[in-house]
């Protein structure tokens, strides 16, 4: 094992059990800011692949935007930040079936991943000046997909202010 | 050119924002946007018809443009255009957002666009998205119905899984071909060698899954009988529509044009999926009491027999799908209308409610008579002519089992759709008033069921140019 294979597993582990901690914290406040961290994490992991662009508006859009939004909308929603979540009775299965079937899918993953031998080398050169490359495959090859995905926020925008807005007298 | 061939996008585009922004200046004329709605969608119909033949890649391969693409933009437009001229009084009796309900049917209509018109993984997702964020929010219009927002949470829960494994299944596939194009994916994946093959199968299995919810296929149904009743009426009749023809269209040309490799293993596989899905659907479709639960399961079942289509995947396997998603696609919407016009005298959502309405309004009645019988697929309908062309091309490639399954299967449907018809002819009615349908309400029944006796009496036309629709680029 090289130092960037430790580094990664550990960094993978830590998005991992922050991953982990989103869903089964009991406040909502500690689930955003775990999940504060696994956008950080998955920042880590695209500057491991030499993506340092994408690294970059990962913390600037996920850690800097969203979580500070939403830990701004729990606050501005009263009573909610101390409240635990539910009050789910943690019987075995509960808790069993969704690590077993977590694990289970892993290994198996794992398992193909070895059969099929990673087969293809990674890049020799490691690409410099990736916003310059981005920036242009995005107005020229990919021009509709970019384009779409703004319909796409912008239909996601209008449906989340459509069902929370209030309705009108 | 481009631009040309794109032009019914950039008219639904335009469309969807023009009536955000109407919907927050005309308020309460749910009418008037409906209107700007049937116009716009009629002329994006008229250049979709009028650059039918062509053939092109588009914008770096992104899109293309294709007669098959174009018969599903022709499918999605006829649904877009009889929702919007059938849904204009519900939205208004049930004080839905007008602007919104408008403008996100147009844009998920876009998705699908986009869904059947393209072979690139990028596009078709961002189109699958479209059409699916835009529905989550289209199910839950109903602000003051808890039944509404359940069945968008669940949708929304059930919808954000599935895009993650559809992604999944998708970065499989771009690490194994190192690239997103479907035909890049066909060529990389014959070169591929025995040992990567089984994680080839399980990008296959990971887009048939989240596909396979997308179009409610058991047994990834789960979330379909709760989301198509409790929706707003024209949405749950757009979803069992429109929404689902979107992923067939994808589905088809996934497998079709990307896996081809694969082919004897998902054959297989999709065949009993519809096998399971047909019976299933039919079999839970008799124990229902409220007319949108049932249509909810019946749209689970006929979502089995287009599986027919896809498992034989022959070229007139193919044509079939796409025969029976257009002739379904009007039924579905003819059924839901006549549930539309009921609930405007807030009956509608049981299946009694349809007691004594021969004697209401004989000529509904007789409409009613033949969506029905055309569901269950009995000449001289077209629903019997859809399922004829699904059997043929099930029995002429080999898969015989499949086609008797499809058979029986119209035989266990009889129950349910007959206890409609019984109901209308033979049971007392709570009011013997006439009801005397809306004229836009009326346009649309005469339309979708003009539409399933016409290709169920002339099939030719339509069964010609199906034919004539290839996948393969």
């Amino acid at each position: 094992m090289t130092v960037s294979d430790v580094l990664f597993l550990a960094i993978c582990l830590i998005t991992l059990v922050a991953a982990w901690r989103v869903v089964v914290s009991a406040k909502v406040m500690h689930a955003a800011l775990w999940l504060g961290l696994t956008f950080f994490g998955v920042a880590a992991v695209f500057l491991m692949l030499s993506a340092d662009f994408v690294a970059a508006a990962q913390v600037l859009v996920y850690v800097g935007a969203i979580t500070v939004l939403l830990i701004f909308g729990i606050m501005l929603s009263e009573g909610t930040e101390g409240t635990p979540r539910g009050s789910e009775r943690s019987s075995l299965g509960r808790k069993v079936a969704p690590v077993g079937a977590a694990a289970g899918f892993a290994a198996l993953m794992v398992y193909l991943y070895h059969q099929a031998g990673l087969r293809q080398p990674p890049p020799a050169e490691v690409a410099t000046d990736t916003p310059r490359a981005i920036g242009t495959l995005l107005f020229s090859d990919f021009v509709i997909p970019f384009e779409v995905a703004s319909l796409v926020l912008l239909v996601g925008m209008v449906g989340a202010i459509v069902l929370a807005m209030r309705e009108e007298g | 050119m481009e631009f040309r061939l794109i032009a019914p996008e950039l008219i639904l585009a335009g469309l969807g924002l023009s009536l955000v922004t109407l919907g927050a200046v005309v308020k309460k004329n749910s009418r008037a946007l409906a209107v700007v709605g049937v116009v716009g969608s009629l002329a994006a119909l008229a250049v979709v018809l009028a650059n039918f033949g062509l053939t092109q890649d588009l914008f770096s391969n992104q899109l293309r443009h294709d007669a098959y693409a174009s018969f599903f933009k022709v499918v999605f437009l006829v649904i877009l255009i009889l929702l919007f001229t059938g849904s204009a009084q519900y939205v208004r009796d049930r004080r839905m957002p007008a602007g919104e309900f408008y403008a996100l049917t147009t844009l998920a209509t876009l998705g699908g666009f986009l869904m059947a018109g393209s072979l690139d993984l990028i596009t078709i997702f961002l189109g699958l998205e479209l059409l699916s964020i835009a529905s989550y929010a289209l199910a839950g219009l109903l602000k003051g119905d808890p039944r509404s927002q359940e069945a968008s949470i669940k949708f929304f829960l059930v919808g954000a899984l599935t895009t993650a494994v559809i992604l999944f299944g998708i970065s499989l596939l771009y690490g194994l071909a190192g690239t997103t194009s479907l035909t890049g994916i066909a060529a990389a994946v014959a070169g591929l060698s025995s040992a990567e093959f089984p994680l080839l199968a399980a990008a296959g299995l990971f887009l048939l899954a989240g596909l396979g919810v997308k179009i409610a296929a058991v047994p990834f149904h789960m979330w379909a009988p709760d989301t198509y009743d409790g929706a707003p009426t024209p949405v749950s009749a757009f979803l069992i529509t429109a929404s689902e023809a979107a992923a067939f269209a994808v589905l088809l040309r996934l497998f079709a044009v990307a896996l081809p490799s694969l082919a004897e293993r998902w054959q297989l596989i999709l065949g009993l999926m519809a096998l399971v899905t047909m019976t299933y659907g039919n079999v839970t479709a008799i124990l229902q009491t409220r007319t949108k639960r049932m249509l909810a399961y019946s749209a689970i079942a006929q979502a089995g027999y287009v599986l027919v289509g896809l498992a034989v995947a022959s070229p007139s396997g193919v044509s079939a799908v796409l025969y029976y998603v257009l002739v379904y696609a009007l039924m579905t919407v003819g059924a839901f209308t006549v549930v539309l016009l009921l609930a405007g005298e807030s009956l509608g959502e049981e299946i009694a409610d349809f007691n004594g309405l021969s004697r209401r309004s004989p000529l509904v009645a007789l409409m009613v008579t033949i969506l029905m019988l055309s569901l269950i697929g009995i000449p001289p309908t077209a629903g019997f002519f859809g399922k004829l062309l699904l059997y043929r091309a099930a029995v002429d490639s080999g898969m015989v089992w499949l086609g008797l399954a499809t058979v029986l299967n119209g035989v266990v449907s009889v129950p349910y759709y007959y206890r409609i018809v019984r109901n209308m002819y033979l049971e007392q009615g709570t009011t013997t008033a006439a009801l005397t349908p809306t004229v836009p309400i009326a346009i649309v029944l005469i339309l979708a069921v003009g539409g399933t006796l016409l290709l169920g009496i002339v099939p030719e036309p339509l069964a010609r140019v199906v034919a004539a629709i290839s996948l393969t680029p």
